[in-house]
C-alpha cells in the first residue's frame, strides 16, 4: 500500500521536487526599486565658487584611463583565475526571464511598440532639440573647451541654462563619428539604456561667442587658452556644408555628474547599487548590442553616473538616486585607429589579447585570422572595416576585456538578441538617416550592414534558447510571439510547433495556432478543483512546454489554473537548455 | 535534506570568505590610509521569487577556491589593488602627462629617452638608456645616444648623428662613435670543430668611429658605403667559473689567437649592395633577396691588410598571402689576408650572436670562412610582433671553405619573437639550440636564450 502511494506520488515528487521548481503565485518584479531616493552623508566638497561647499551626493569618481586598460588587459584576468569564480547567471532577472526597469535600464522596444517619432528622438526631449536656423549671431555662448577624447569641441550654454557639448568630426572620417554618436545613442536608448541626447546640427560659426578667459586641458595634460584662435581651429576642422559647419550636439546630462560607472563591483557610496555590475544582465547583455554596431570602445570611460536629487534646484543634495548612462558611441560603424594593424583587429581581438597571441605563436600562424583577410568596402572607406561578412556575434570583442561582457551567459546574450529582434529594417533605415550622411549610398550601405549583422545575431542567439517571447494570458489562451519566425531567421518550413501542458502528473498535448508573423496561441485546458483549494495550491500548478522546431531548446511557461471563471495566471517563464523531448520526459 | 546540507556548507564557506575579505579590507585601509566609502546597501529583492538549489558542482568549486586562495590573495591584494591604487593616484595627479613630457620632450615630443634591457644567457645582463632627438636642428637630422651598463668593467656607449635625405628621406649619412668595454666576451678557438666546453672568457676595450652613406635607389635596393676606424685592446676577462683565455693559453689548452693579447687598430672601407623584395609594397607573394659585401681592411699597427667579403642569396614565398613568410637562403663569407698579414681573430669570419647560426652565442664559431644555409619562417602574432622559426646548417672553415664537408656542418634551430620592425629599438626573445658537427655526432652542444631590446648595445 505504501509503495503504491509512493509510486502514485512519484510524478508529483518529480514535478514538485526534482523536475520543476515552482514559481510562487505573485506578479513578476517589473521595477527594481533602485530609483527610490536615498540619502548619503554630506561632505565638504569645495567648488570653484565656494571652497566650503557641502555636497550630499556620492563622491565623483575619476576613471583612471591607463589603469583601466592595464587592469582589464593584464591584472584583473590574472587575479580572477585564482578566485575560481566562474560566471553564473545574472542576478537581476525576474520570473519572466526579463530585466526589471531600473536606474540602469528601462524596457522599451523589447517590451512594447514604440512610435517612429519616439525611436528617432532617442533620449532627447522636445525642449532639447536644437534649431540653429534664424538664431542671431553671438547667441550661443561658448563657456568651456572640451577636455578629453579624440574629437575636438567645446561647450555652449543657451538661454543661460541649456548646455550642450559640440564636437566636430575628423578629417580622415568626415561625418562618421557624429553620425555614429547620434545613431548609436538612439539605438541604445530604444533598447532601454539611458543615454545623452545627441543630434547633428549645421551652424553658421557666427552664432558663437566666447566667454572670456577660457582654458582647456588636452589629452596630455597641457593647459592652453581656449580663445578665438582655438575656436576657429575647432570649427575649421568641422565638416563644411556650404557656409555652415556640421557639428554633433550632446545635451548636458541632468543632475550632478559623479563620473563613470565601473563594470566591476558596486559603487560603495550608493546604497541602491547592490548588484555587482559584472553580474547585471543589462550590462552583460550590452555586449551583444555593442557587437551589433561595433561599439568596441565600450569601457567605463564611456559611461556616466548622475545623481538625481529630489530637490532639482540643489543637484548635489540628498535624498536622490544615481542614474546610469551610456555615452559616446562615436567609435561605432567603423572607426579606425592610427595603425592599420590595430584597425583590422577591432571587434575581433583585444588590443592585447594574450589568448590570440599565444594561439598564433603556438600554431605557427597556420590559422588565418579575420584581421588577416578583412578589407575595406570599396567606395566606403569612411567606414573602415565595418562589414557583416566578417562579423561573428559570439566572438566579437571590444578593445580590452570588460568584466560584464566577459561574464555574459547564453541567457544574457539571448535576452538582448530578443530585444534587438524588434528592430525592423525600416527602423534601421530611419535610425541611420539620423546620421545625415551627405552620400545616399552611405546610408544605404550602413543600413544594409546593420541589418545583416543583426541577422547574424538573431541566427546565433534565437536558434538556441527559445525565442518565444511576449507571453500573455488572454482568457484561456496563452499567446506569445516567435521572434525567430517573425524576423525570418529561418525558412518557414523549419518551424514546426509542439506544445504540452503538464499538471498534477497529467500531460495534455496542445495544438499551437501559428500565424506567419510569428504569433503563437495555445488554448489551455482547465481542470477541476475541489471547493476551497487555495489559489497557490500545488495542484493548480501547470507547466506549458513549447518548442518552435527551429530553435534547439524549448520554453517553459509556469501558470496557476484558477479555474474556468478566473482563468490562468502566468507566474514564470524559463528557457532551459533542454529540448522539448528532454523536458517531456520529466 | 541533502540540499539543505549543501546549502549550509556553502553558507559557512561564504561566511568564512566574507570574514577574510573584511580583514583584508581593514588591512588595506590601515596600510594605505584611504577611507572606504561603504554605505549600507539596499536589500535586494528575490528577483525570480524562487530559491535556487545549491548544486554539488557549486560546493565542489570551493575545493580549488580554498586551495588557490593564497595565490588569489597575493595576486589581488598584494599586486593588483595596491598597484591600481598607486597608478590611479598617479593618473589623478597628472603623473602620466608629466612622465610623457619627461621621457619625450621638446616641441612635438621629438626628443626623449627610454630604458632598455638585454639578457643573453651566458653573458652579463645589461640595462641602459636610449635617447633620441629626431629632426634635431633641421628636418631629417637625428641624434641618438645609447648607453648600457652591465656591472663592473661592462659599459657601452654609442653616439650617432644621422642626416636623412632624398625622396621620403630614405637615404642617410650617418656618423657614429662607439665605445665598448666588456669582460665577458667568449672565445672557443678557431675552426669548425670547437665545442661548447672549449669556452674561455676575455675582455676587450673597443673604440670605434664610422661613417656610412646608405641610399635606396629603389625600395628594395640598398647601397651602402662605409669608412670605419676601430681600435681594440684586449685584457683579462671573466664570467662566473668559466676559464679565462689567458689561463687557457698559459696551460696550453689553446694557442693564442691572432692579434691577442696585443690588440689592433683597424681602418676599413666597405661597400655593400643588397636587394630585398620583402620591402616592396604591396608585398609580393614570391620574391628574392640577397646581397654582397666587400671591405678592405688595414691593420695600422702591423701595417697589414686583409679583405673581408661575402654574399647571401635567397628566396621567399608568402605561404598564404597573409605575411606567413618562408625563406630559404645561402650565405658565404670570407676573410683573406694580404701579403702574409695576420687577421686579428675578432675580425675573422664569425657565426653566432647576431650573425647566422643564431643558436650560438656571439663569437662562438670563428675562422677564415663560413657557409650557412638557412630555412626561416616568420609569421605575425600581434600588431607589432612576429614569431620566427629558423633552421640553419653551416659552420666556419679554413681559407676559402677549406675543409668543407657535410660532416663538418652543424645545425642551429631557433624559435623566437621579434618586433615587426627590428630596428635599433627592436625587441627580441629567442630560444635556440645548436649542435656539434655531424661527424662528432650532431648532439646538442649549445642552448641560447635571449630577451631584450636594442640588442644590448
Amino acid at each position: 500500500m505504501a509503495s503504491r502511494s509512493i509510486f502514485a506520488c512519484l510524478p508529483l515528487l518529480l514535478v514538485a521536487c526534482g523536475g520543476v521548481q515552482r514559481f510562487p503565485l505573485t506578479a513578476p518584479i517589473t521595477n527594481d526599486g533602485d530609483r527610490q531616493p536615498v540619502s548619503v552623508p554630506c561632505k565638504v566638497r569645495g567648488t570653484e565658487k565656494d571652497e566650503k561647499h557641502v555636497a550630499c551626493a556620492p563622491e565623483p569618481y575619476i576613471s583612471p584611463l591607463a589603469w583601466d586598460a592595464a587592469d582589464n588587459s593584464i591584472f584583473r584576468p590574472f587575479a580572477r583565475v585564482w578566485a575560481v569564480d566562474p560566471a553564473g547567471e545574472a542576478v537581476n532577472v525576474n520570473a519572466f526571464d526579463e530585466v526589471p526597469d531600473s536606474a540602469w535600464f528601462e524596457n522599451r522596444i523589447g517590451a512594447h511598440k514604440i512610435s517612429r517619432e519616439e525611436l528617432l528622438r532617442g533620449a532627447c526631449t522636445p525642449e532639447e532639440m536644437l534649431d540653429p536656423n534664424g538664431v542671431a549671431p553671438g547667441t550661443w555662448l561658448v563657456d568651456q573647451g572640451k577636455a578629453n577624447g579624440s574629437s575636438p569641441g567645446f561647450r555652449i550654454k543657451i538661454d543661460g541654462h541649456r548646455k550642450y557639448m559640440l564636437k566636430t568630426d575628423q578629417k580622415s572620417q568626415p561625418e562618421r563619428p557624429s553620425a555614429s554618436s547620434v545613431i548609436g545613442a538612439a539605438i541604445y536608448y530604444s533598447v532601454g539604456f539611458n543615454t545623452s541626447c545627441e543630434q547633428i546640427i549645421y551652424v553658421d560659426p557666427k552664432i558663437f561667442r566666447l566667454a572670456p578667459g577660457l582654458k582647456v586641458t588636452d589629452n596630455t595634460g597641457i593647459t592652453k587658452p581656449f580663445d578665438h584662435a582655438a575656436l576657429t581651429r575647432v570649427l575649421d576642422g568641422a565638416t563644411p556644408s556650404g557656409p555652415l559647419r556640421r557639428l554633433q550636439a550632446s545635451a548636458w546630462l541632468p543632475g550632478y555628474l559623479i563620473g563613470p560607472f565601473r563594470y566591476e563591483g558596486t559603487r560603495g557610496d550608493d546604497p541602491n547599487d547592490a548588484i555587482p555590475h559584472e553580474d547585471r544582465r543589462d550590462l552583460r547583455g550590452a555586449r551583444v548590442l555593442a557587437a551589433w554596431i561595433d561599439h568596441f570602445d565600450a569601457r567605463e570611460q564611456n559611461t556616466m553616473d548622475s545623481w538625481i536629487a529630489v530637490n532639482s534646484k540643489i543637484n548635489d543634495s540628498s535624498p536622490g538616486y544615481v542614474r546610469h548612462y551610456y555615452l559616446d558611441m562615436s567609435d561605432t560603424l567603423g572607426s579606425e585607429w592610427f595603425d592599420d594593424g590595430i584597425s583590422r583587429r577591432l571587434g575581433h581581438s583585444y588590443l592585447l589579447d594574450w589568448g590570440d597571441i599565444a594561439s598564433d605563436f603556438a600554431t605557427l600562424g597556420t590559422r588565418v585570422r579575420t584581421w588577416d583577410t578583412v578589407q575595406r568596402t570599396p567606395g566606403m572607406s569612411d567606414f573602415g572595416y565595418f562589414n557583416s561578412y566578417a562579423f561573428d556575434p559570439e566572438g566579437w570583442k571590444n578593445e580590452y576585456p570588460n568584466p560584464a561582457f566577459s561574464r555574459a551567459s547564453e541567457r544574457d546574450n539571448a535576452w538582448m538578441a530578443r530585444i534587438l529582434s524588434h528592430f525592423e529594417y525600416d527602423d534601421i533605415r530611419a535610425l541611420v538617416a539620423l546620421g545625415h550622411f551627405s552620400e545616399p549610398d552611405q546610408s544605404a550601405f550602413i543600413s544594409r550592414i546593420l541589418e545583416e549583422r543583426l541577422q547574424k545575431i538573431l541566427v546565433r542567439y534565437l536558434l538556441q534558447l527559445s525565442p518565444l517571447a511576449d507571453l500573455r494570458i488572454e482568457g484561456d489562451l496563452l499567446s506569445m510571439t516567435d521572434l525567430a519566425r517573425r524576423r525570418a531567421v529561418g525558412p518557414a518550413s523549419a518551424f514546426a510547433y509542439r506544445a504540452r501542458l503538464d499538471a498534477s502528473g497529467a500531460a495534455y498535448t496542445l495544438r499551437p495556432a501559428v500565424s506567419a508573423d510569428g504569433a503563437v496561441t495555445l488554448t489551455l485546458p482547465h481542470r477541476s478543483f475541489a471547493r476551497g483549494v487555495a489559489d497557490s495550491d500545488t495542484t493548480r500548478y501547470s507547466v506549458v512546454t513549447v518548442a518552435n522546431g527551429a530553435s534547439r531548446y524549448a520554453l517553459r511557461a509556469h501558470l496557476y489554473d484558477l479555474g474556468a471563471e478566473r482563468g490562468f495566471r502566468l507566474v514564470g517563464i524559463e528557457r532551459p537548455e533542454r529540448t522539448f523531448d528532454e523536458l517531456s520526459e520529466h | 535534506m541533502r540540499e539543505a546540507g549543501l546549502s549550509r556548507v556553502k553558507a559557512f564557506l561564504n561566511l568564512l570568505l566574507d570574514l577574510v575579505r573584511l580583514t583584508l579590507l581593514a588591512l588595506i585601509v590601515v596600510l594605505f590610509g584611504k577611507p572606504v566609502h561603504a554605505s549600507e546597501k539596499r536589500k535586494l529583492p528575490d528577483y525570480d521569487r524562487r530559491s535556487e538549489p545549491t548544486t554539488p558542482g557549486e560546493v565542489a568549486l570551493w575545493v580549488p577556491r580554498v586551495v588557490l586562495f593564497p595565490v588569489y590573495l597575493v595576486s589581488e591584494y598584494v599586486v593588483r589593488r595596491p598597484l591600481g591604487w598607486a597608478i590611479t593616484g598617479a593618473e589623478r595627479a597628472g603623473v602620466p602627462a608629466a612622465l610623457y613630457d619627461f621621457f619625450a620632450f621638446g616641441p612635438d615630443h621629438q626628443a626623449g629617452f627610454f630604458p632598455t634591457a638585454y639578457l643573453d644567457f651566458g653573458f652579463r645582463a645589461s640595462v641602459g638608456v636610449y635617447t633620441f632627438w629626431n629632426n634635431a636642428f633641421v628636418p631629417g637630422h637625428d641624434l641618438v645616444l645609447r648607453a648600457s651598463y652591465g656591472g663592473k668593467d661592462w659599459l657601452t656607449a654609442t653616439f650617432m648623428e644621422r642626416f636623412r635625405f632624398g625622396p621620403r628621406r630614405s637615404s642617410n649619412l650617418t656618423l657614429e662613435a662607439q665605445g665598448l668595454s666588456r669582460p665577458d666576451l667568449t672565445y672557443f678557438g678557431l675552426g669548425p670543430d670547437t665545442r661548447q666546453s672549449d669556452k674561455t672568457r676575455f675582455g676587450a676595450d673597443r673604440l670605434q668611429f664610422r661613417g656610412y652613406v646608405e641610399q635606396r635607389p629603389t625600395t628594395a635596393t640598398l647601397l651602402r658605403s662605409e669608412l670605419l676606424f676601430r681600435s681594440v685592446e684586449f685584457r683579462q676577462g671573466g664570467f662566473g667559473d668559466d676559464p679565462t683565455l689567458n689561463d687557457a693559453i698559459a696551460s696550453g689548452a689553446l694557442p693564442p689567437p691572432p692579434g691577442y693579447p696585443q690588440g689592433y687598430t683597424l681602418a676599413r672601407s666597405e661597400l655593400t649592395l643588397s636587394y630585398d623584395q620583402r620591402r616592396l609594397k604591396p608585398e609580393p607573394r614570391v620574391g628574392i633577396f640577397g646581397g654582397a659585401r666587400g671591405a678592405f681592411n688595414s691593420e695600422l699597427r702591423t701595417r697589414g691588410a686583409f679583405l673581408t667579403y661575402g654574399a647571401k642569396v635567397g628566396g621567399f614565398v608568402d605561404l598564404n598571402s597573409h605575411k606567413r613568410l618562408l625563406s630559404l637562403a645561402a650565405s658565404a663569407r670570407f676573410a683573406d689576408p694580404l701579403a702574409g698579414s695576420e687577421i686579428p681573430f675578432s675580425e675573422l669570419v664569425t657565426l653566432g650572436g647576431l650573425e647566422p647560426m643564431r643558436a650560438y652565442v656571439v663569437g662562438r664559431l670563428v675562422d677564415r670562412s663560413s657557409a650557412v644555409g638557412e630555412l626561416a619562417y616568420r609569421w605575425p602574432i600581434w600588431i607589432w610582433l612576429n614569431g620566427t622559426l629558423r633552421a640553419e646548417l653551416g659552420n666556419v672553415f679554413g681559407e676559402h671553405l677549406a675543409g668543407f664537408s657535410a660532416g663538418k656542418l652543424r645545425w642551429s634551430g631557433t624559435l623566437g619573437i621579434e618586433s615587426s620592425n627590428p630596428a635599433e629599438t627592436g625587441f627580441e626573445m629567442l630560444l635556440g639550440v645548436g649542435s656539434e658537427t655531424f661527424e662528432s655526432g650532431g648532439k646538442v652542444d649549445a642552448v641560447r636564450f635571449v630577451i631584450g631590446t636594442t640588442n644590448g648595445i
